[in-house]
């Protein structure tokens, strides 16, 4: 947890430097609006967030992207900049009894589960290697109930189970998958 | 509710309520409040805020939130989105913004459910078990969600939890989608003088919030989004070979919008802008400026048609 503290203090967006064109703009956001996006959402799950967040982060770029930077450079900034944005959207969500952000950010909450998700491929191997480590149970709620997008009644028809049961079936194989994400590599 | 008795196979997986913890906030209300969570990701919406929680209990709702996003083509940015924030970006940069530009941008509607049709992805004689499209997504994500690489993705992790069997929604194949703006929620704008666009002719337009291009053909007036379905980029029009290329990634759509043979990846077909003719004006039918409400619509660099031989 220090080594990424101390990795997101080095990338915290800095200040503005020279102004960039429109043309180079344009080229930033078409090169990274769609990896931006799926970033964020994988991490807060729901469209609407997903574009509101996506929004936050290429308006603050345009106001404050270094114009000489390299792309690969940019997109680095871009990251942590929708890290940054993403951690503040959490700390409001939780109402996070914490002072700061810097405590946020200390505490990984920006990233601690699946850093760098841009790709959906990637984003399936994250979820498949966190299923193939549950228990069977568990397992078999999170299939039904976020992948194949069953509904509560649904899937305790599958599974044998009341709807009741299956709500806290999934509440407790959730915090077990959360588990074993934080022991992913 | 069912009746079906429960029977839990792991260690400690007994299915009752735990007694009252974390704040005296009782265990059914955990249960309740993280299941009202998870059924507003399912509908893509905004989440009520979920806080004061526990640090476990927080790192569940995240964990929810990154396994709905992992459904195929679910986390596709909407491409109407994607121009829209292009134009309100570059509208800001030219001074035009407003702080309404942060505010969400209107939501898709919900589709129905698509047909599906059976395929055996894993080996197993369990009862089949359907792979479902988000109901809450634009038709041209849930579309693609299964068609490609999205499907098999999907079935490799289906095929993690043992003995299912699913079955694939499956949709014709990708075809010019419907119109970029639904009927009702846009404006028509004037883009262009119809005698300065011969039959063949194709002339790129901008709006404060769409790129397109107008094509003139036989049948009368057309028009195409002009941003690249790939990653957003503007399209240039290629009179040489009357196609559509990509600067970024060397894209190429054929002139009716579709995915040129050759093109480095099948992209998905640019949306359809609505056109009409009225009294000797191509109109096309566009996003209202919402962020600048006392602006009129306006038509920029109408003339410019942006295009490059070969």
């Amino acid at each position: 947890m220090i080594q990424r503290r101390s990795r997101v203090r080095e990338e915290v967006p800095a200040a503005s430097s020279p102004p960039t064109d429109s043309e180079s703009i344009q080229k930033l956001y078409a090169e990274n609006v769609t990896a931006i996006y799926r970033f964020i959402y994988s991490k807060v799950g729901n469209r609407e967030e997903a574009e509101d967040l996506t929004s936050q982060v290429f308006i603050k770029a345009v106001r404050n992207v270094d114009g000489t930077r390299d792309a690969q450079s940019v997109q680095s900034w871009l990251f942590q900049v929708a890290r940054t944005t993403i951690a503040d959207y959490w700390r409001d969500f939780y109402r996070l009894r914490t002072d700061s952000l810097d405590d946020l950010l200390t505490a990984g909450w920006e990233a601690a589960i699946h850093d760098e998700v841009a790709q959906p491929e990637e984003h399936i191997e994250q979820v498949q290697h966190i299923l193939s480590r549950l228990p069977a149970r568990y397992r078999e709620v999170l299939t039904y109930r976020f992948l194949l997008n069953y509904s509560i009644r649904e899937t305790a028809d599958r599974m044998g189970l009341t709807e009741a049961n299956v709500k806290v079936l999934q509440f407790r194989a959730l915090k077990k998958a959360a588990g074993t994400g934080e022991e992913t590599p | 509710m069912s009746t079906h008795d429960q029977t839990p196979n792991e260690p400690g997986d007994e299915l009752t309520p735990e007694p009252n913890q974390l704040d005296g906030t009782g265990s059914v209300e955990r249960y309740v409040r993280l299941h009202d969570y998870i059924e507003q990701l399912r509908a893509e919406k905004r989440p009520a805020q979920a806080g004061p929680l526990p640090a476990e209990d927080a790192d569940a709702y995240r964990m929810a939130a990154f396994l709905h996003a992992a459904a195929p083509g679910a986390s596709e940015p909407d491409p109407a989105f994607v121009a829209n924030l292009q134009a309100r970006i570059l509208g800001q940069m030219h001074g035009n913004a407003t702080p309404e530009a942060l505010q969400p941008t209107p939501q898709p509607t919900p589709e129905p459910l698509r047909e599906i049709q059976s395929a055996q992805v894993a080996s197993s004689s369990s009862p089949p078990v359907a792979l479902r499209p988000r109901t809450a997504k634009k038709s041209v994500v849930s579309r693609r969600s299964l068609l490609g690489t999205g499907l098999g993705a999907a079935a490799a992790i289906v095929g993690v939890a043992a003995g299912m069997q699913i079955e694939q929604h499956i949709s014709p194949p990708p075809a010019p989608e419907g119109t970029l703006v639904p009927e009702g929620s846009g404006i028509w704008v004037a883009v262009a003088s119809a005698d300065t666009i011969p039959v063949g002719g194709v002339k790129r337009f901008a709006t404060d919030y769409v790129v397109g291009f107008i094509r003139h053909t036989s049948e009368g007036f057309t028009a195409l989004s002009g941003i690249c379905t790939h990653q957003g980029c503007m399209l240039l029009w290629n009179s040489g070979d009357r196609t559509f290329d990509c600067p970024c990634h060397g894209g190429r759509f054929t002139e009716q919008g579709n995915s040129a043979p050759g093109s480095q990846f099948s992209y998905r077909p640019l949306p359809a802008i609505q056109t009409k003719v009225e009294n000797g004006k191509v109109m096309v039918y566009v996003v209202p400026p919402q962020q600048t409400p006392n602006v009129e619509p306006t038509a920029t660099d109408p003339t410019s048609d942006h295009s490059y031989n070969r």
